[in-house]
């Protein structure tokens, strides 16, 4: 972005990167799985599931809602196939988070708990609007919960077991002291430059 | 000719006996003994050598699960035996891994969950940290010293600076012929780069303050309304008091009774 | 001190030892035909015949009759769009020899992988017909109406 904000100047010219005029946001509070609501555009007033974020744009894709039909594959003999494509939408601006109290929009806020965790809050109602699961997914799970343990892993009773008590001696010390290895030699002395 | 070359050979034979090559004082002397999971000295068949593949199981899947690495925080617990153990479980597992994607990549299909070898090496690199962490705590209450590899920062023959690593010697530098200082330099051989040099860095950064600048005012156009501090956190060389006065910040706009 | 940096070795001094080894080692399947107690592996350029040997026999536990190995230079090509040349990293190719006796066969793996594929790849075909099947069941009455002009 900030490499080319003169695209003419630009030194790869293979590559032409328009500037983008990213507006600063100070904590990202849209996550995948959201209900939000539609501000601007044709879907005006509408209510849907936030199904992509792309932090980079600040950019939200809302599932089925703000399309823009596409017609793919057309060659002469086959008329193609038409697919609805889902547009972005900025956040804030373009889009907004319902309270699940009233199922409006509001803005948000991110505040603590009493128990000290960090929970959205609705500015309007003050209710705690939940991160949803979805948003929790990664690679290797659905959730944590569900988490199947393969062979290799190691448990959770093997791992937080405390084996280390401190004594006066390097890592190879101890090794070698556990391992049988004795050494009386000392070593020469040698310079450091 | 061949006189010749029978002395040579002598004499480097009579030189290995001196000085030890430095690989062949083993690698893995100590290799853990008390490991459960290292199987008995395959007698008949290559029970050792299979050790570099996966498990049957796997063969045929397009995905293997498994967890994550291992963090610092739960290898610090853990006694030095303990690790010295899981050294060696890692290092046969990365070697299992790499075997079967050179393997996979040979065959042309594709190796089941690549990111498990980030995970063995990213185990592996925490693992050595903590050791390092625990040989540095030793040193420092014994010497008073890191016992790391010293350094500092010195100037190099042009003027620039950077960081020298020092390196280990048997003779002390003044007695040291072969080795020459590489650092240092004549101020006033290398005043006319250092001006130019200095002045390049400078214009750089005035031309990425103004380069802000101008992108802050046209942020200003287009988000009237937008969160100041958080923009003056992401640019804080630029005055927003000054830039939003200016002409281009103002917006394009419509009259309304138009 | 770090654990990779290697102290430089004077007569008298305690035996150099390395506790925490970081060398790689990969099976591979040998280029040419070879006998049967022959196997072929590729580590990184530093380590030696010494170290290979140790290796084998230290941490896997295989008996070791001699070792053969040999620097090979990486394979060099060009980009193919742009035009760049491209190297791959240079390796330590090394050959083993298993003492009397022993023999390694290397194990076959993609065919079974291959057997199972064609499985999946077969049913998923099969799901494909079906469904445009039903497809064309359902669009009978109606003869040139796009597909998704439907209830």
């Amino acid at each position: 972005m900030k490499c080319c904000s003169k695209p003419k100047l630009c030194s790869h010219k293979l590559s032409f990167y328009p500037q983008v005029f990213l507006e600063p946001i100070k904590e990202w509070s849209y996550f995948v799985g959201d209900r939000v609501e539609i501000l601007s555009g044709p879907d005006k007033g509408k209510q849907g599931i936030v199904s992509e974020v792309i932090e980079e744009r600040n950019w939200v894709l809302v599932e089925g809602l703000n399309t823009k039909l596409k017609v793919l594959g057309r060659t002469k003999q086959f008329y193609g196939s038409v697919v609805s494509v889902e547009q972005p939408l900025l956040i804030n601006r373009e889009v907004a988070l319902v309270d699940p109290a009233d199922m409006l929009s509001t803005k948000v806020e991110w505040r603590y708990t009493e128990d000290g965790e960090k929970v959205r809050v609705s500015h309007r109602t003050g209710r705690i609007i939940p991160v949803p699961n979805q948003a929790r997914t990664t690679h290797d799970y659905k959730s944590k919960t569900t988490y199947k343990e393969s062979p290799k892993d190691t448990t959770d009773s093997e791992i937080s077991k405390i084996t280390f008590s401190p004594t006066l001696s390097t890592f190879e010390m101890d090794i070698m002291k556990s391992e049988g290895i004795e050494e009386t030699r000392i070593p020469n002395k040698t310079y450091w430059y | 000719m061949n006189k010749l070359s029978r002395v040579l050979g002598v004499v480097r034979n009579q030189l290995a006996t001196y000085v030890p090559r430095i690989n062949a004082t083993t690698q893995a002397a100590v290799a853990p003994t008390a490991d459960p999971k290292v199987p008995a000295p395959a007698k008949d068949k290559h029970e050792g050598l299979m050790e570099f593949f996966d498990v049957k199981e796997n063969w045929t899947t397009n995905e293997v699960r498994v967890g994550r690495s291992w963090r610092k925080e739960e290898l610090r617990i853990k006694s030095n035996q303990d690790l010295h153990k899981l050294w060696y479980v890692l290092l046969k597992e990365r070697n299992m891994l790499l075997t079967m994607q050179h393997e996979m990549n040979e065959k042309w299909e594709p190796f089941q969950s690549p990111e498990r070898i980030d995970k063995v090496h990213e185990s592996m690199v925490n693992l050595e940290e903590v050791v390092r962490e625990r040989n540095r705590a030793y040193y420092l209450l014994e010497t008073g010293e890191t016992g790391e590899r010293p350094g500092r920062v010195e100037t190099n023959k042009v003027g620039m600076h950077y960081f020298f690593k020092a390196s280990e010697h048997v003779v002390p530098p003044e007695h040291n012929n072969h080795w020459f200082k590489k650092f240092g330099c004549n101020r006033r051989e290398v005043a006319k780069f250092r001006l130019y040099y200095n002045e390049k860095i400078w214009l750089g950064r005035l031309k990425e303050k103004n380069r802000n600048t101008r992108h802050v005012m046209k942020l200003y156009k287009r988000f009237p309304d937008l969160d100041e501090e958080a923009l003056q956190a992401e640019y804080p060389d630029v005055n927003l008091e000054r830039v939003k006065r200016w002409n281009g910040a103002q917006g394009h706009f419509m009259p309304r009774n138009l | 001190m770090s654990t990779r940096w290697y102290p430089i070795y004077q007569r008298g001094n305690p035996q150099l030892r390395v506790f925490l080894p970081n060398f790689w080692m990969k099976l591979v399947r040998p280029e040419h035909k070879q006998p049967e107690n022959i196997v072929r592996f590729i580590t990184p350029t530093q380590m030696s015949d010494h170290d290979i040997k140790q290796y084998l026999e230290k941490i896997y536990k295989v008996e070791v009759a001699s070792v053969k190995s040999k620097i090979k230079e990486g394979l060099i090509k060009r980009q193919r769009f742009r035009g760049y040349i491209i190297k791959e990293p240079d390796y330590r190719e090394a050959m083993i020899t298993l003492p009397p006796g022993q023999t390694f066969k290397f194990p076959d793996i993609s065919t079974e992988k291959e057997k199972r594929d064609d499985d999946e790849i077969k049913k998923f075909q099969d799901a494909a017909s079906q469904s445009f099947d039903k497809f064309k069941e359902m669009n009978k009455d109606r003869p040139g109406v796009p597909g998704w002009f439907s209830v």
